[in-house]
């Protein structure tokens, strides 16, 4: 439930901290290493094709010479066994082809450019074919050690200056080998690539879980106490098993409980010595106003009466307003004493309603209750609630004009039950509404005067709607009536702050 | 026969007040300041009916109420608890002591009136039963 006020959780923020960091790590290093191994296969192949093609140069020395491929076909088969040398070419004198093994369309020539370059360098290289990117080819002289006799003319280009040791080129060895293998082995390299980054990420978000979860959980405990410490109960204990800083704000924590209970102990001797010392002279002052009033030290005339009258209306006001206020500090802090229990809202209703009904009769106002028979039974504290109508339906009745109507309707709503109570009075303005359940705050009639009151009355049923874990809102338009609107959650005991008689 | 009050609490107008109210119902009254005074006073004057403030210096409402709960010719004389304090919890402890009444400061007197004319009506029928 907690973790639903959170709206961006901790979980979330680290998951998206660490979640994208991993992701971004993981991709760069895998394709550093996909580009390294690249690399690495590539240069592995030219080795190879280029000692391929050295070897079978070498070989065929005498091949070429006695122009008999059978010389050297067991050393080609031997090569040509290999499955991704995909052509083997020996070329002897004028670019002739002595031995031929192929296994794909190649243009068979062997190039003049190609030649020249071997000519030129007298030493072995690779290229692209000019038909295919799939494939390398790699060429190699064939030297011959014999003395010069047959001449270079043997092989129709001119050379102007022979390497001195190698001999003469007889001949040239061509080796084409197919790039399948590279590519296969690529995309294993991806393939574990993603697999290493996958495994990484999984692991990033476990790892993730667990963190925020040894971080919040302990965190989210603390919240709850601290909120149990913020409802006014100071006696619950804030402790945090842990170490680290959050054992050390719960220790804080419940230095200040310990702190603010003693706060609150003084505060509440002090409410109780006030209530007491304001609450003695006050009955001084009515008692004798009373006793004035009953005659019993002379008949008072009409004038005299009437002053007396306004001595006690005030001191009852007066009284009204610390009663209200100290049931208010109560109630704000979870000292009310309350008790929970089962019953049918539609009795309970009318029994108050019954109760009201010669202050709207004054009034000439109906007083309507509609309420379902079947409307399931409320959990609520029956005296905190009988405030609450009470309450209601009086400040309906109080700011209804003659003839008016005040109706109390419920409905069952599943989770909760709605209550209504709805007036055809003066309705109140937009810019009292806002205010309207603010301590001491009194809607001013048209002439600007107070109404009578303590203002505290609308604070009070909100608090006692909150403490039974509903809602309560108003409707209202000037001129169109008024609606109060509360909830009780249905069927759900509410759990109320212990009892609290330790107190002196 | 005339019933007889005794009005204990350390304010005197409050006393004052309750005097006048009880003697204009025609009842006798008699007076304490405070919870060792109220103790004497019954004593000597053995009332029909207490009533009782609990916040006094020294020896408070409560302590005067066990006291008199726990002596056999004071046990059943009715107490009625007058106080400034209005909690539920002091008011169920004033009645488990065995107060017959709690009443909250400032009071209404026709309140405190009927719940007198209660108490004595209750025992003059217990003893109407008995006989």
């Amino acid at each position: 439930m907690r973790e639903k006020k959170i709206k961006y959780s901790f979980k979330k923020k680290l998951f998206w901290y660490i979640v994208p960091l991993i992701l971004f790590v993981s991709l760069t290093f895998a394709g550093v290493f996909i580009q390294q191994q690249n690399k690495l296969l590539k240069e592995n192949l030219v080795d190879r094709g280029m000692s391929l093609a050295v070897n079978l140069a070498r070989m065929s020395e005498l091949a070429i010479f006695s122009e008999e491929d059978s010389f050297i076909e067991p050393a080609i088969e031997g090569m040509w066994s290999e499955d991704d040398v995909v052509y083997i070419f020996l070329y002897k004198d004028k670019g002739k082809i002595l031995s031929k093994y192929t296994r794909m369309r190649i243009n068979e020539k062997l190039y003049a450019d190609v030649k020249q370059k071997i000519y030129n360098t007298r030493e072995p290289f690779w290229q692209y074919p000019f038909s295919s990117s799939k494939v390398w080819e790699f060429y190699a002289p064939v030297f011959s050690t014999a003395e010069e006799s047959i001449e270079d003319s043997l092989l129709d280009v001119k050379v102007e200056k022979r390497g001195k040791s190698k001999g003469r080129i007889i001949g040239i060895s061509r080796i084409g080998i197919s790039l399948i293998n590279i590519n296969e082995q690529q995309k294993k390299i991806i393939k574990l690539s993603i697999r290493i980054t996958l495994t990484l990420l999984i692991i990033a978000f476990i790892v993730t879980y667990l963190l925020a979860k040894k971080i919040t959980t302990p965190i989210l405990e603390l919240a709850e106490r601290v909120e149990i410490l913020g409802r006014g109960n100071f006696d619950e204990e804030i402790r945090i098993k842990s170490s680290d800083e959050i054992g050390l704000l719960a220790r804080e924590f419940d230095s200040m409980r310990l702190k603010l209970r003693k706060l609150n102990k003084m505060k509440d001797d002090f409410v109780s010595l006030v209530s007491h010392e304001l609450r003695t002279p006050l009955t001084s002052i009515k008692g004798y106003a009373s006793i004035f009033l009953s005659g019993k030290l002379g008949q008072l005339d009409e004038k005299q009466t009437e002053k007396m009258e306004k001595i006690v209306k005030h001191s009852k006001r007066l009284s009204d307003l610390i009663t209200g206020l100290l049931d208010l500090s109560k109630m704000r802090y979870g000292k009310t004493d309350h008790e929970g229990k089962y019953f049918s809202l539609g009795k309970h209703v009318q029994n108050i309603v019954d109760e009201l009904d010669i202050l709207a009769k004054q009034k000439n106002i109906s007083l309507e209750v509609e309420i379902p028979s079947d409307l399931p039974d409320i959990y609520a504290d029956e005296k905190l609630l009988t405030r609450v109508f009470i309450n209601l339906i009086g400040n309906a009745i109080k700011f209804t004009s003659e003839g008016g109507k005040v109706t109390i309707r419920a409905v069952d709503e599943q989770d909760l039950t709605r209550i209504y109570c709805i007036d055809t009075g003066m309705g109140i303005s937009a810019v009292d509404l806002d205010k309207i359940f603010n301590e001491f705050y009194r809607v001013k009639n048209k002439n600007g005067m107070e109404k009578e009151g303590t203002g505290l009355g609308l604070a009070i049923v909100k608090h006692i709607i909150e403490i039974h874990q509903g809602k309560i809102w108003v409707k209202s338009e000037v001129g169109n009536g008024t609606q109060f609107i509360f909830t009780l959650p249905n069927k759900k005991e509410v759990k109320y702050e212990k009892k609290d008689f330790s107190r002196r | 026969m005339k019933k007889k009050i005794l009005v204990v609490d350390d304010e005197i107008d409050i006393v004052d007040i309750v005097k006048i109210f009880l003697e204009g119902k025609g009842y006798e009254v008699v007076c304490a300041y405070n919870g060792e005074d109220a103790l004497k006073v019954i004593k000597k004057e053995r009332p029909d009916l207490i009533i009782l403030d609990i916040l006094m210096p020294e020896m408070d409402g409560f302590d005067v109420c066990r006291k008199l709960k726990s002596e056999k010719e004071t046990m059943f004389i009715p107490i009625i608890f007058l106080t400034a304090k209005d909690e539920l919890a002091d008011k169920w402890k004033g009645l488990f002591m065995g107060a017959f009444g709690y009443i909250t400061k400032p009071f209404e007197e026709e309140n405190l009136l009927d719940k007198i004319e209660k108490i004595f009506e209750q025992s003059e029928n217990d003893q109407n039963n008995e006989n």
